[in-house]
């Protein structure tokens, strides 16, 4: 143990003191301070600024808000007391919505997991199989599904199967980038240990990286099926099948008793697709 | 050991703790003066670690009474805040927050002083900084005070977790395996720093190890644990092979690490 340090522990001892007090402006000199304090300002004048300037381009106005209160409270009051007869007639598209969900869901899983793992930096095989997964996903990702919905309706026909696709394609984008991200986050440690016993990179993907990344895969898909459900109500909009030709329907001809039991057979939708994921979480993590 | 007339840091009574059907403590009797240097002996899975939690409620003990400093050790959430800032911990894998500089990790000591708010919001005093700079120094880091904790080696971070336990300007210091995952030079310098804090600035310590070696390099009072029982406790001079034995339950030699 070093002795000179050993001398200077007596804290009364002033220049003990000193050396302290110049070891802890030495940290950052005066220059660097007044650098970090200058960036932290411009930071919140530049987070300001951009919020005030969009502010005024998208009229984000709390007057017009206020002012919209009353208009908004007859909106809401149209829809009392709820048209439950309306149950029967959208039992059927509702299921439908389900089904869609069920499929667009399951197929963006399909798609998502090889993506995924080629977009995955540490595992990936080659820069070019990277660089392409990734663009594949962000193409993905940047259409909505409502835009997939158009391109597969006027492909296919209407009905509930381009909904199926179009939710598809944009959750495989999704997923690839969770699973992705998922991966790129665990320990190394057992990769290596598989990779010195000579395993393959298939195998080491099955024993070393699916293992630890099963509660967060199963996290992502629950999340997307609940996102699916939601995003299937409104597929019908464009003719891809499901309830939610009725939502927009009921709007259009101000029959707001039933949009409002279509609201609610919607939550409730999204409510027991939580409910159960909470349950599956907790039997596999 | 007992050093007659003072009044005991530390009065364990009947202390026992189950997990589900597994007992691992059972009817554990301890008292430590101020001052000891006290190493806690036996193999994985003893109990040692359950025992130590058991002095600060990490565990919550099935049944017994634990007495720090002359007032009971309870779950009174307030009562506990002051129990705990005055017991430092040291961990087998350091448990030191990686991405925070080395300095921050040290002042996070001094949390159990402090208010919630200005704590949540990194507010610390120049004199608090100095007073962390103080501890690493006396553990001989105060120059890698500004690197981020995960550019150090392991034995560096054990030190950084030392000063942390130092900053909570404990009376009693718990150290869990402290040397459990580093190789045996730097093990001895991590435990001739708890020797030195124990000596210099008069903090008991109670040390948890399963290597025969260091306990008795460092030990002055052993306390030999097997399957939750206390089987052992003397001066280490009379730590002869046959306790050992009975603490180990096989051959001793078995037990050295190197």
């Amino acid at each position: 143990m070093n002795e000179k340090s050993a001398a200077a522990h007596r804290a009364s001892d002033l220049d003990y003191r000193a050396r302290l007090e110049t070891l802890l402006d030495s940290a950052m000199t005066p220059a660097q301070k007044y650098r970090r304090f200058a960036i932290q300002i411009g930071i919140i004048a530049v987070t300001v600024a951009v919020l005030y300037i969009t502010a005024l381009h998208t009229n984000v106005s709390i007057a017009e808000l206020v002012r919209g209160i009353p208009a908004i409270a007859d909106y809401v009051s149209r829809m009392y007391p709820p048209d439950w007869g309306y149950t029967r007639v959208i039992l059927e598209p509702t299921l439908e919505t389900v089904e869609i969900a069920i499929w667009g869901t399951f197929l963006g899983i399909l798609l998502g997991i090889p993506l995924g793992l080629m977009a995955a930096r540490n595992i990936s095989p080659h820069v070019i199989v990277y660089a392409s997964a990734r663009f594949i996903l962000n193409s993905l990702r940047g259409v909505s599904e409502l835009v997939f919905a158009l391109i597969f309706v006027s492909a296919v026909g209407l009905g509930p199967f381009p909904g199926i696709l179009a939710l598809a394609l944009h959750n495989a984008g999704m997923l690839g980038k969770f699973y992705a991200e998922a991966i790129e986050t665990i320990d190394p440690g057992p990769m290596e240990a598989l990779e010195a016993t000579g395993a393959s990179w298939l195998q080491i993907i099955a024993f070393a990286i699916i293992p630890q990344v099963i509660p967060h895969f199963v996290t992502y898909n629950m999340y997307r099926f609940e996102v699916s459900i939601r995003a299937a109500t409104v597929l019908g909009l464009v003719g891809a099948g499901g309830v939610g030709f009725h939502l927009i329907s009921s709007i259009r001809l101000f029959d707001y008793r039933e949009t409002a039991v279509v609201l609610i057979v919607i939550i409730l939708l999204v409510v027991i697709t939580d409910y159960l994921g909470a349950l599956l979480r907790a039997k596999i993590i | 050991m007992t050093q007659s007339g003072q009044a005991p840091i530390l009065e364990i009574k009947g202390l026992r703790k189950e997990y589900g059907s597994t007992v691992a403590l059972h009817d554990v009797h301890l008292t430590a003066y101020p001052g000891e240097f006290t190493v806690i002996l036996g193999r994985s899975g003893a109990g040692k670690s359950t025992l130590m939690r058991c002095i600060n409620r990490l565990v919550t003990p099935t049944a017994g009474e634990v007495r720090f400093n002359g007032s009971l050790v309870t779950e009174n959430k307030r009562a506990l805040r002051l129990h705990r800032r005055s017991i430092g911990m040291i961990f087998q894998q350091f448990n030191l927050v990686k991405r925070l500089p080395v300095l921050k990790n040290v002042l996070t000591g001094v949390l159990g002083y402090k208010a919630t708010l200005p704590a949540v919001c990194q507010m610390f005093s120049r004199e608090e900084k100095l007073r962390a700079l103080e501890c690493l120094d006396r553990v001989d880091m105060a120059h890698k005070a500004f690197q981020r904790t995960d550019t150090l080696s392991g034995g560096e971070q054990q030190r950084v977790a030392i000063a942390r336990a130092l900053n909570q300007r404990p009376i009693l210091l718990l150290a869990d395996e402290p040397v459990a995952s580093l190789d045996p030079t730097i093990a001895r310098t991590v435990l001739s720093y708890l020797q030195k804090i124990n000596e210099e600035m008069g903090i008991t310590v109670l040390l948890n190890i399963h290597q025969v070696n260091y306990a008795r390099e460092f030990g002055r009072r052993i306390i030999g644990l097997a399957g939750g029982v206390i089987t052992f406790d003397g001066d280490v001079s009379s730590l002869t092979d046959d306790i050992l034995s009975s603490i180990y339950g096989g051959r001793p030699e078995d037990t050295y690490d190197e």
